[in-house]
């Protein structure tokens, strides 16, 4: 266990002072600014909305940021914590020492979820800064119960982020060049988004069945939909009755935990079988 | 002139041939086809079913741009992969060092390895509208006026070459700016994100000049659709055709002129 820490420690050092993660950190909080800027639009001049339709929109407006543009710190922070290594042929020594194979990969998950768990928390408290700023008393009166939701949505915005992450790591592993294997890992989130799985998955149910339905739920099993779901049931759309059927929370937040899952346990059958160097 | 005697040429040559054997043009391209093949076969299928009050031609309206955003998607990512790595993964592998002591002209070095990665991108766009055509054609039918489908295609071919130069100039630029390999990529894809998966760029109204896919998506808007006809859609898209020219042009010379003063390569 404690070399697990010690990893885990390490890792986090090296994430903070990775050139690579901070451009990324940059980007990151122009991206809020934007969002802020643009729920500003949306909120105060467009939609006028006040009280609990506020919070709705704020915390949609959380979720997006948390998920969207995390999701891409997500795939920068996995594919520093092994390319870094790798390009320095640090991974290797790091091979050679008495530790298990399995040890590594735990610190170095540990490590990196905890970082990620760090930024998470840092955009989160801007966001919610810039909205007070924003907003001023119409928000902080409702401070309380936005506040109260923001745990669970801290939580489930982590584990879809892992999604990514676990990705990112994984493609890392077994592909021997790091550059081909980020632009690999960005190609592949490209072809599970959202419009894409939408426009794929209605070709192939039109060419198998004649229809749309099996192309619904192949569009349905893309982490991007689940996503989307989750922004549902933050935020219904004004006027429009959520059929509990099609928008579920924790329907959502349990699939999007089983892809964390599955990917978290093929980075360990990679990382522990394959000739890492 | 032979490859032999003109280095630019021979450059361009051994670029090309590098790009041909890489597996990314490969998992590229069968992506492409693969996807292009369903939605053929969809449209075949989608258009006997449906009525269509359009008075465009299906095998552009509906065939061809029903692929269109994914097609220009998977070029970008070519052609900044291709423009990042280029330089990028010679200094990793400490060959550029070899290269500049030949008798070439750092110039020559970056226009051959543009020639090189743009005819690549070429001959990559070309057999992708051959396939697409085909496959259209064969579970569909074939375009109504071959005429001016021959034209449109010419122009959407030239304009992604165009668009793909662009990035291949941008690319050219980060990878002489940045020396570490990782950097370069990190810039490359984070680049893509911020123009594909986040409107941060075309927020700024100044950009959408500069903003190469603002660009291409101006220039190409209507391009498909044959209710507006070819003259007036180019009358349109040449401005913006012609900027895009003109912002490769500066990218490169750009590029020769920090490359040409870096000591330390």
């Amino acid at each position: 266990m404690r070399n697990v820490l010690r990893i885990a420690g390490k890792e986090f050092a090296d994430l903070s002072g990775s050139g690579l993660v901070l451009v990324v950190l940059i980007i990151y909080v122009a991206l809020i600014l934007k969002v802020s800027y643009d729920t500003y639009n949306v909120v105060f001049i467009q939609l006028g909305a006040t009280g609990q339709r506020l919070v709705n929109i704020l915390l949609d407006g959380v979720w997006y940021i948390l998920t969207y543009f995390g999701m891409f710190v997500g795939v920068v922070i996995g594919f520093a914590s092994i390319s870094s290594e790798r390009h320095r042929n640090s991974l290797s020594l790091l091979l050679t020492k008495p530790l298990y194979r399995d040890s590594i990969i735990n610190g170095k998950l540990l490590g990196a979820t905890c970082f990620l768990a760090c930024v998470s928390g840092l955009a989160i408290a801007l966001f919610t800064a810039l909205m007070l700023a924003i907003f001023g008393n119409s928000f902080f009166t409702m401070l309380p119960g936005y506040l109260e939701n923001i745990p669970l949505l801290l939580a489930l915005s982590l584990v879809y982020v892992l999604i990514f992450m676990l990705l990112s790591m994984l493609i890392s592993v077994l592909i021997k060049d790091q550059a081909y294997a980020l632009v690999l890992t960005f190609l592949a989130i490209f072809l599970i988004k959202m419009e894409n799985t939408n426009n794929v998955a209605g070709d192939v149910s039109m060419v198998l069945t004649g229809d749309t339905n099996l192309g619904n739920t192949l569009a349905n099993l893309s982490p991007f939909t689940l996503s989307e779901h989750v922004s549902v049931c933050l935020s219904p759309p004004a006027g429009m009755t959520i059929d509990p059927a099609v928008y579920s929370l924790p329907s959502a937040a349990l699939n999007i935990a089983f892809y964390a899952l599955l990917l978290l346990i093929a980075n360990y059958i990679v990382f522990i079988r394959s000739d890492v160097s | 002139m032979t490859t032999a005697s003109n280095p630019v040429l021979a450059i361009a040559r051994n670029e090309l041939l590098k790009l041909l054997t890489h597996p990314f043009t490969y998992l590229i391209f069968i992506i492409l086809v693969c996807i292009v093949l369903l939605n053929s076969m969809d449209n075949s299928l989608r258009t006997s079913i449906d009525s269509v009050m359009t008075t465009d031609d299906l095998f552009l309206y509906d065939g061809v741009s029903n692929t269109t955003y994914i097609f220009t998607f998977l070029c970008s990512i070519m052609a900044v992969f291709i423009g990042a790595m280029s330089l990028s993964s010679e200094r990793s592998k400490k060959s550029i060092g070899l290269l500049l002591t030949k008798p070439v002209y750092r110039r020559d070095v970056i226009a051959g390895k543009f020639f090189g990665l743009s005819a690549f991108m070429f001959l990559f766009i070309v057999a992708y509208v051959i396939v697409d055509t085909l496959l259209i054609t064969w579970y569909f039918r074939p375009p109504l006026d071959i005429n001016d489908y021959l034209l449109r295609s010419l122009s959407y071919i030239l304009l992604h070459c165009c668009l793909c130069s662009i990035l291949i100039a941008l690319m050219f630029l980060v990878s002489i700016i940045f020396k570490d390999v990782l950097m370069v990529a990190l810039i490359s894809v984070v680049y893509l994100f911020l123009e594909w998966f986040s409107s941060l760029l075309v927020s700024f109204d100044e950009l959408k000049y500069f903003s190469p896919l603002s660009l291409y998506d101006t220039a190409s808007y209507h391009l498909l659709y044959t209710s507006t006809a070819f003259d007036s859609w180019l009358q349109i898209a040449m401005p913006y055709a012609l900027l895009m020219v003109l912002e490769t042009i500066v990218l490169l010379l750009v590029d020769s002129f920090i490359f040409i003063r870096t000591e330390d390569i």
